[in-house]
């Protein structure tokens, strides 16, 4: 038993290391009496609005320096506006980045997402050389705007970006005041008190806030009942583990990307997270995951709240939101780095839904939204946008499940596992999730890339029997994403999200020669619109916009093989032989003349 | 101190406890003394209190989306026979943290956030407190070697209703017999 009711000695000797406002490491500490230099950070230092004014003083413990010269050097971030340097650069002030400066794209209305490449973070850094001595540095980081999963599930302590104007609180949990800060084009809203809060915009539409502190959420969710499966699943991922990897792989001394990204909450906001635990605690974060305290562990990971957001679980009508690529984009979006997000948005995949009748149209929204796909290959209660959403594109949550119940050992990249048609049993796991909408729905063949590939899909136009091929590329590791994983250049991860084609890959396996696909990709689509033109010329042959499937009779089974051949673009790369093979049994039917 | 449980109970002195984390500090202004984040059983979900000296916790849900629970080796665990909803584990720790070595009352309050609020109010009778034939121990301790010490701790009551005896002290019920 231990030592009874003995008054504890709190370490006095605990430094903060995580970075709060103007907080100085204390590798960076100066030795010896020279007076300490440090630097004093406007009131929320996350918070500073689009083009806000903010000023940073640099002040010196005990006696400052008669002849004290500081100087000032922003290193990364968007230009600050109108600097001013003032007092010997005891004062630094400027404008931070405007909203345009960072490519900021808010909704027309409501909580506006925003990344860590759109919240304008700026680190600047103070220098000072006293006589005779090292040159002290100290560094102060701000940003326009906390990052934002642009959910209503809001962390008590941040800032929350609204779009819109004439926005006002209707009502506040106690102890809530009314603050509300116009500027930089939006309304920011600092939720300061936990619980619910209503607010209205201009057009007098109410948007319901759940606040909280992340420390003071309960992690129940996986009770009998509840979430169980879900948080079995959690419990084996990647993401649930990304800071005590870090720890277990000895990088504790990256504690602000560990706090950052690799933690729940945000830098530098007493929001109950990660940072401010640590801040509250005195804790660096130096030690292995046993070592370090019970509240330092709750939110020391990508845990539930790091997406969901703290509070209580969101009104129903809030409940779709959890899809957008916003959510990911807190930690996702931050290029040249963590270039995820960068790529996708490069990609067709982030417009997939641009066009208002993809979404709206269930046919399409299937393989146009991230909705209509996710409850197209789950179970999962359906999680439609309202109307006014706006495109949110074939987001992140329709590829990666990241507590996805179904998989016993979940893919580092969190792939949704979906159930195929046994034909594509070859496809491999990392391209699994690209078949449903890549390969033909029934007798629409829209969209066929995958089923070309993989040599399957096509019927014999006289008997309806499957046509099959080899898979020729199945030897490529990964399937799809094996070839389809170039994107801009300078990104350092997440670069394959644009998709695009690596035509250099095929260099190794074709006997160290570019094969001609242009020219065969030529040769088979001439092919396949004079068979389509001779099989069908009184249809009109636009299924993918109109819907039209072909019939079940030889004519309109090899106008079906035709098509998959028509609607791969790259079908000559794909599986050249499988779609010669889809034409030549198209042919057979046209130069038979057999009938419907 | 420390117990060691007999036939015969006897109680030594010891440093504390070593190998545990440093408390949570408190934050002390108008006599009343808050701790943010005060110690618990492991990771997992946990309803507290204050009793005489001791904290006893009932619950221990896993916490969702947490790497990995840590059982904090300081606190006395058992499995709690009642299906009730209000948790399957009982946890007793016998040298929770305070504030300064006044043996000052504290309580665990959920309003607007877990707080162990330590008040200055006059102390009652608590573990540990000195006991003789005229100043006997709070309820349910053992005056051993002239020191109130609880019961060989065997947790597995929050409330009397847990017990047979219809009597729950320090989270083990009393006249409990393996």
């Amino acid at each position: 038993m231990g030592a009874m009711r003995s008054a504890r000695a709190i370490d006095a000797t605990v430094v903060l290391m995580l970075c709060a406002s103007a907080c100085v490491s204390a590798r960076d500490r100066p030795r010896g009496p020279v007076p300490d230099l440090q630097l004093r950070a406007p009131p929320r230092p996350r918070d500073l609005g689009y083009g806000g004014r903010f000023r940073v003083d640099a002040v010196f413990s005990g006696e400052a320096p008669a002849d004290a010269r500081v100087t000032w050097r922003q290193l990364s971030g968007a230009p600050l506006r109108d600097v001013r340097v003032d007092r010997g650069g005891l004062l630094f002030e400027a404008n931070m980045p405007a909203a345009n400066d960072v490519g900021l794209s808010p909704p027309s209305t409501g909580v506006v997402p925003v990344s860590p490449r759109t919240s304008a973070e700026v680190v600047l850094e103070a220098a000072w050389r006293p006589d005779g001595g090292e040159t002290v540095r100290r560094r102060v980081r701000l940003s326009a705007a906390s990052r934002s999963r642009g959910l209503s599930t809001v962390a008590s302590g941040a800032g929350v970006l609204l779009a819109g104007s004439g926005w006002e609180v209707a009502s506040a949990p106690p102890g809530g005041s009314r603050a509300l800060l116009d500027g930089g084009g939006f309304t920011r809203f600092f939720p300061d008190a936990t619980g619910r809060w209503v607010l209205r915009d201009a057009t007098g539409r109410a948007t319901s806030f759940r606040a909280a502190r992340y420390d003071e959420t309960p992690l129940d969710c996986g009770r009998s009942g509840c979430h169980e499966a879900i948080a079995s699943a959690a419990q084996r991922s990647p993401m649930t583990f990304a800071l005590r990897t870090l720890l277990d792989r000895g990088l504790a001394n990256a504690a602000e990307c560990a706090a950052a990204c690799h933690a729940t909450g945000e830098l530098d906001v007493n929001d109950g997270g990660f940072d401010c635990v640590a801040r509250e605690l005195g804790v660096r974060l130096d030690a292995d995951w046993a070592a370090l305290p019970r509240d330092l562990r709750r939110v020391g990971g990508v845990t539930c709240l790091a997406c969901h957001g703290p509070a209580a679980i969101p009104e129903p009508q809030s409940r779709w939101s959890i899809l957008r690529a916003d959510v990911c984009e807190t930690c996702h979006d931050a290029p040249p780095e963590y270039g995820h997000v960068a790529a996708w948005m490069s990609s067709r995949m982030a417009r997939a839904d641009a066009d208002p009748k993809a979404r709206s149209t269930a046919p399409c929204a299937r393989c146009h939204t991230t909705a209509g796909f996710v409850s197209s290959v789950t179970s999962s209660v359906p999680r439609t946008p309202p109307a006014d959403a706006g495109p949110m594109g074939i987001g992140c949550a329709a590829c990666h499940a990241v507590h996805d119940a179904r998989g016993s050992a979940p893919s580092d990249a969190l792939l949704r596992e979906v159930d195929l048609p046994a034909a594509f049993d070859r496809v491999p796991l990392a391209s699994r999730v690209c078949v449903p909408c890549h390969a033909p729905d029934g007798r629409i063949p829209a969209a066929s890339a995958a089923a070309v590939w993989a040599g399957r899909g096509g019927v014999e136009p006289m008997t309806g029997a499957p046509l099959e091929a080899a898979l020729v590329h199945g030897e490529v590791p990964g399937g799809c994403v094996g070839c389809h994983r170039l994107g801009p250049p300078d990104l350092a991860r997440g670069a394959a999200h644009a998709f695009r084609a690596d035509l250099g890959g095929c260099v190794s396996c074709h006997g160290g020669r570019m094969p001609d696909t242009d020219a065969a990709a030529r040769d088979l689509r001439e092919e396949a619109r004079a068979l389509s033109a001779r099989l069908a010329s009184s249809l009109n042959l636009e299924p993918h916009e109109k819907g039209v499937a072909t019939a079940d009779d030889p004519v309109g089974r090899a106008l079906f093989d035709v098509l998959l051949v028509l609607r791969d673009p790259a079908a000559a790369a794909h599986n050249a032989p499988y779609a010669r093979e889809l034409l030549a049994a198209a042919g057979r039917v046209a130069t038979s003349g057999a009938r419907r | 101190m420390r117990v060691c449980w007999g036939p015969p109970s006897v109680v030594r002195w010891f440093p504390a406890l070593a190998g545990t984390l440093p408390a949570s500090p408190f934050a002390c202004a108008a006599g009343l003394c808050t701790q943010a984040h005060p110690r618990q059983p492991d990771d997992g979900e946990w309803t507290c209190a204050d009793d005489s000296g001791a904290t006893v916790c009932v619950g221990g849900e896993p916490p969702a989306g947490v790497a990995a629970s840590v059982a904090d080796p300081r606190w006395w665990c058992g499995v709690r026979e009642s299906g009730d909803g209000l948790g399957a584990r009982v946890c007793v720790d016998f040298s929770p943290d305070f504030p300064d070595s006044s043996g000052r009352p504290c309580r665990w309050s959920y309003d607007r956030g877990l707080r162990r609020v330590c008040t200055a109010e006059a102390r009652g009778h608590l573990l540990g407190d000195p006991c003789d034939p005229g100043n006997p121990c709070v309820d349910g301790a053992l005056c051993v070697a002239s020191r109130c010490v609880p019961p060989e701790p065997h947790p597995s009551c929050w409330l009397d209703a847990d017990c047979a005896t219809h009597r729950c002290r320090f989270g083990t019920c009393a006249g409990w017999a393996p």
